[in-house]
């Protein structure tokens, strides 16, 4: 038993407007989300590629060629990344059937490795030639009962050694 | 040990389906769960309506009749209490029935659990004769014959229950789920309305010998109804025109009168 245009419609957004900004944030998550992760992803292959030169490794012992270390240097790389909209309701959406948190694993993948970039950026600054006993920290941040705000810090940090030329 | 620069594979680790796409699934996968169970559970309430015991119904109504306590009776609403009573007992259903005239300016009326009856003041000051009030009357009555107003009860309680425990403490996976679903709850009732305006005719038929009140309100309804088409599928009652339509094809198989009496405008 409806009325004219106007109220109907003041209806609809009464009764319909949690959902349509629900479904407003989600395409805003999935649109900027994966841009800012192509983005992403497109920095990390070509900064990987510049820096491969600088290797990383866990070893912590050098052998016979500890003899040529000149210097050795804390180096380490940190980075904070953050899950959008859409990643987030997909996790949620996932959690009920169970199975790869696929959105999640980008997002951690990404941190990873651009931590890693990060310390080897830090290493050449300070003219080292290798990274060894190379180590990984992970932590979410603002995670209180499950109610963060969904986002993942990641440190990678080792030992620069800089030899003598 | 000699270093030989080479880039690894670092995409290992990212995945190589598409989100969006996973998204599509598992969302459709839900809602396909979500409407099965969600209609094997309204079959469960439709079944148990009819045995619900009237104590049941009694104290169910004791909290409806609580919320309109506040209102009192006015001239109005004896009118409409005496157009009542003649109805029941035309229509042969047991109990009392009472009216609750609101003075809000909405046009509906409402059939809550009870035997009570809600009629807005803006449906009241559209309605001319007393068949006009007897048609929206009888309509309540016919959701009461058919138990419909404990059968809404029972399948928003379902609706609830459904989305709290799929969701948990996500209300906006709840909130939308809950949104969704009504779309589909109103096409449900829809059923029942038509249901109940046909009730409404027949009681009309069996008091006055002829319905036009019915196919006039309906005519009102419709002038209001101004809004774009597809908005119908989220109101619980079907379009006017589609009601009327249903109206005169009942009238005209019962051999009912749908011509405006000479007298009625009493």
């Amino acid at each position: 038993m409806e009325v004219d245009t106007t109220k109907t419609v003041l209806a609809f957004i009464d009764r319909y407007g949690n959902m349509v900004i629900f479904l407003m944030l989600l395409a805003t998550g999935f649109i900027t989300g994966t841009i800012a992760e192509k983005r992403h992803y497109r920095s990390i292959v070509r900064r990987e590629k510049e820096m491969v030169g600088l290797p990383v490794v866990t070893l912590n012992k050098l052998g016979e060629d500890e003899a040529r270390v000149e210097n050795v240097f804390f180096v380490s790389g940190c980075c904070v990344i953050s899950q959008d909209y859409f990643k987030l309701v997909l996790a949620g959406i996932k959690t009920i059937f169970g199975g790869r948190l696929t959105s999640f694993e980008t997002l951690v993948d990404r941190g990873r490795r651009e931590a890693i970039l990060r310390m080897k950026e830090s290493a050449k600054k300070a003219g080292c030639d290798l990274v060894m006993n190379a180590r990984l920290e992970m932590s979410s941040i603002g995670n209180k009962q499950g109610k963060g705000i969904g986002c993942v810090e990641v440190m990678a940090y080792g030992t620069g050694i800089k030899y003598a030329k | 040990m000699k270093y030989n620069p080479k880039p690894a594979d670092g995409d290992v680790n990212v995945p190589k389906v598409s989100q969006l796409l996973e998204f599509v699934h598992l969302t459709l996968g839900l809602l396909a769960i979500g409407l099965g169970l969600y209609a094997a559970m309204g079959v469960a309430v439709d079944a148990v309506v009819p045995y619900v015991p009237e104590s049941v119904e009694k104290s169910l109504g004791t909290h409806y009749s609580n919320m309109y306590r506040g209102i009192t009776p006015t001239a109005r609403g004896r009118h409409l209490q005496s157009i009542l009573d003649g109805l029941v007992k035309t229509s042969g259903l047991k109990g009392s029935y009472r009216i609750y005239l609101s003075p809000e300016p909405v046009m509906n009326a409402l059939a809550v659990p009870g035997n009570n009856i809600i009629f807005y003041k803006g449906l009241y000051d559209r309605a001319e004769t007393e068949q006009d009030f007897a048609y929206i009357l009888g309509h309540e009555l016919g959701h009461f014959a058919a138990r419909d107003h404990l059968r809404g009860v029972g399948r928003s309680l379902v609706l609830f229950l459904f989305s709290g425990v799929l969701t948990g403490s996500n209300s906006n996976m709840s909130g939308l789920i809950m949104k969704s679903m009504q779309g589909v709850e109103s096409t449900f009732s829809r059923e029942r309305e038509t249901q109940a305006d046909l009730y409404a005719v027949d009681l009309l038929a069996a008091k006055y010998g002829y319905v036009d009140g019915a196919r006039r309100m309906l005519e009102i309804f419709e002038k209001e109804e101004k809004g774009p088409k597809f908005l119908y599928f989220f109101a619980a009652h079907p379009m006017s025109r589609d009601r009327i339509k249903a109206v005169e094809k009942y009238a005209a198989e019962m051999d009912y009168n749908l011509k405006q009496f000479p007298n009625n405008h009493e």
